[in-house]
């Protein structure tokens, strides 16, 4: 299997994150990273740990969902680049848009923009994320 | 190498266009290098007036006046270049014409994303010794307004 065999499975990983934290589904979005992945986000110039392992991560990302009520949100992810690029290690900078629909016969409006840093690693099962770093646009005041 | 890896590496060439594009990360450095050494940037989106931008010198000056002004005072915002649905016109084993939709998003103070500009980059690229580079870049506004507003600004 080539590089690029590689970097389209990776593109398609993250697009599998958006499909199952939209979607609600905590356990499979879990089962995107590897045993010990972390998922952050970054406040400022620091990243904080959201969850680490899948047990953490489930509790988090079903929070998360939770947290959002009536409100269908998706990510929408595009212009993956690669900063690292090895045969069973890669880092990706992936620019997202979250749009979010509040209920019944509303509009989606744009909620976000930023760029999700994945450093995805090969295992078994195929690519996974080892560590996602949420980089959210700052609002500038 | 097959169509495939070529199409691929061109795809990850337009989106570091726009990591390199958004400040965050980019600088004008890494905006030139994602040109040839004599390559041409044609913009009117986004500007103020219809620009021809020639070789890599110019296209850093420029690229370092635009980030300036974007990061200045007078237009504070994270702009984001959104860049999908490509189609290649042309593919051939050194030369490929694509062309790209563009949707900027700008995060302002106390307010979500807004969408900018949307429009299309036309895009002459072409294989180098350091792979796959824009030759040339064509970008027009969808709509004149958006002259008008970099205008004003």
């Amino acid at each position: 299997m080539g590089i690029a065999d590689d970097k389209l499975e990776i593109m398609e990983l993250i697009s599998r994150y958006s499909h199952a934290f939209d979607g609600g589904d905590a356990d499979s979005c879990a089962a995107l990273f590897t045993d010990d992945g972390t998922l952050a986000e970054r406040e400022g110039r620091q990243d904080m740990v959201r969850g680490r392992g899948h047990k953490e991560l489930k509790i988090h990302l079903s929070a998360e969902i939770a947290k959002r009520g009536g409100t269908q949100p998706r990510h929408h992810v595009r212009n993956t680049i690669y900063t690292e690029a090895n045969a069973n290690h890669m880092v990706a900078r992936t620019y997202y848009l979250a749009t979010g629909v509040a209920g019944e016969g509303q509009l989606a409006t744009v909620t976000g923009t930023g760029i999700f840093e994945d450093e995805v690693a090969r295992t078994p099962e195929g690519w996974r994320i080892k560590r996602r770093s949420i980089i959210p646009d700052p609002r500038i005041p | 190498m097959g169509a495939a890896e070529d199409k691929l590496d061109i795809l990850e060439l337009l989106s570091r266009y726009a990591h390199a594009a958004d400040g965050a990360f980019g600088t004008a450095e890494s905006w030139a290098d994602v040109f040839t050494d004599d390559g041409i940037f044609h913009a009117r989106a986004g500007q103020a007036d219809e620009v021809i931008i020639r070789g890599r010198e110019r296209l850093i000056a420029f690229a370092t006046r635009v980030f300036l002004t974007r990061g200045g005072r007078a237009a504070p915002r994270q702009n984001r270049h959104h860049q999908c649905t490509t189609v290649f016109q042309e593919l051939t084993a050194d030369r490929a014409h694509t062309r790209t939709y563009l949707m900027t998003t700008n995060v302002a103070e106390s307010a979500p994303p807004l969408v900018g500009l949307t429009s299309v980059y036309e895009d002459e690229i072409v294989r180098t010794g350091q792979g796959w580079r824009i030759q040339y870049r064509k970008i027009w506004p969808d709509v004149r307004g958006v002259l008008a507003d970099a205008r004003r600004k």
